[in-house]
């Protein structure tokens, strides 16, 4: 079934097609609330919530815009609220240290040792994996985003203005600051990288 | 090695792909002479690729996708059940309900108080003397038409006591 005709079934209360929807497009979802909240059950319920309030207001779609700028700008904003109220529950709870500690918190993949062709590379293979990672979660929250909607989710600069509800010129200059960022906390790894293979 | 500053944003835009192809022609010749913005582009491409293959989309298993379709089709069913109770109950919209409680509110909390007001005047049991005292003054006041008219039902009382008791008895 076509997407047009999937949401169309879905504005009328189906199902099937509430469930298919979800099916569909989890993952998407799911990878933008992972890589805000950098927490694998923060990221299920944050998905679970914009998956709610898309299904809440997706009557309200009258399809003006793409439905798929419509429904990434429900789920940023859900998970930018979720980690709002998250942090302020944070600052009224917690104490100083363990802020410091759960903001440094880099979310970490298992590598598939499998992959590699030998420990050695498995083993440069996890650090740079860690690198990467921790370079992207020390990005500033909006500019971490703007970054992940036009790299892994290939998204123009116009959609993701519209999907962050900021100016072009702004996610413009978020990008690049990004950009500059990554390429200063990652310069050993992907010269190193780039001179082994030459 | 640098890229020429006067092409650093053409060439990030390049890199993502957001370049405009008006402009790619001339950006190209530059490229073709300029060997450190060649670099720097190589560079930045081999950066994006090298986050893109190092950063994979987290996966929710098989059941975890079903159990989360589940759980998201369940609760929107509550929340239509709920919706439609409240409706049939009071057929009024969600928005409306705290300002028709704080209405309910206003009005209880008035009532009360004229209430207050009603049972004060007649019950003197808990005033001391002065307050009764002039409690009685006000309740003579607000009686002085009835004295005024106390005249006139003296002298009903002793017509009646003078035995001028009207003719059409006499006759009878």
């Amino acid at each position: 079934m076509k997407d047009e005709e999937l949401i169309a079934r879905a504005q009328e209360d189906d199902q099937w097609a509430i469930e298919e929807f979800v099916c569909r497009y989890h993952q998407k979802a799911y990878a933008i609330a992972y890589y805000i909240s950098g927490d694998r059950e923060e990221a299920e319920d944050l998905t679970q919530e914009a998956f709610l309030r898309v299904f809440r207001n997706i009557k309200k779609f009258r399809g003006d815009s793409s439905f798929y700028t419509w429904f990434y700008r429900i789920v940023v904003n859900t998970c930018l609220d979720g980690r709002r109220r998250r942090r302020r529950w944070e600052q009224i709870f917690s104490r100083p240290g363990e802020r410091e500690e759960r903001t440094k918190e880099v979310p970490e993949e298992q590598p598939d040792m499998g992959k590699a062709s030998n420990p050695m590379d498995a083993l440069s293979g996890k650090q740079l994996n860690l690198e990467v990672r921790k370079a992207l979660m020390t990005l500033p929250e909006r500019q971490r985003i703007a970054f992940q909607l036009k790299v892994f989710h290939g998204m123009s600069i116009r959609e993701i203005a519209h999907v962050m509800g900021s100016a072009e010129g702004t996610v413009k200059s978020q990008l690049f600051r990004a950009i500059h960022s990554l390429r200063t906390a990652l310069k050993d790894w992907v010269g190193g990288q780039e001179e082994a293979r030459i | 090695m640098k890229p020429c500053p006067e092409h650093e944003e053409t060439l990030w835009l390049d890199v993502c792909g957001e370049l405009d192809p008006n402009e790619r022609p001339a950006w190209e010749k530059h490229l073709e002479v300029c060997e450190n913005c060649r670099r720097e582009r190589e560079y930045l491409a081999l950066m994006l690729q090298t986050v893109r293959v190092n950063t994979p989309s987290p996966i929710l298993s098989r059941e975890e996708t079903l159990a989360l379709a589940s759980s998201i089709a369940r609760k929107l069913r509550e929340e239509r059940k709920e919706t439609w109770w409240r409706k049939r109950l009071f057929g009024i919209p969600n928005s409306l309900v705290p300002a028709l409680t704080a209405a309910c509110i206003l009005i209880v909390a008035l009532g009360w108080f004229s209430m207050k007001g009603l049972r004060s005047p007649s019950s003197m049991t808990h005033l001391n003397s002065e307050e009764r005292i002039l409690a009685k003054d006000l309740d003579i006041i607000r009686n002085l038409d009835m004295l005024e008219e106390m005249d006139t039902l003296q002298r009903l009382v002793q017509v009646v006591d003078n035995g001028n008791i009207p003719s059409t008895t006499k006759q009878n």
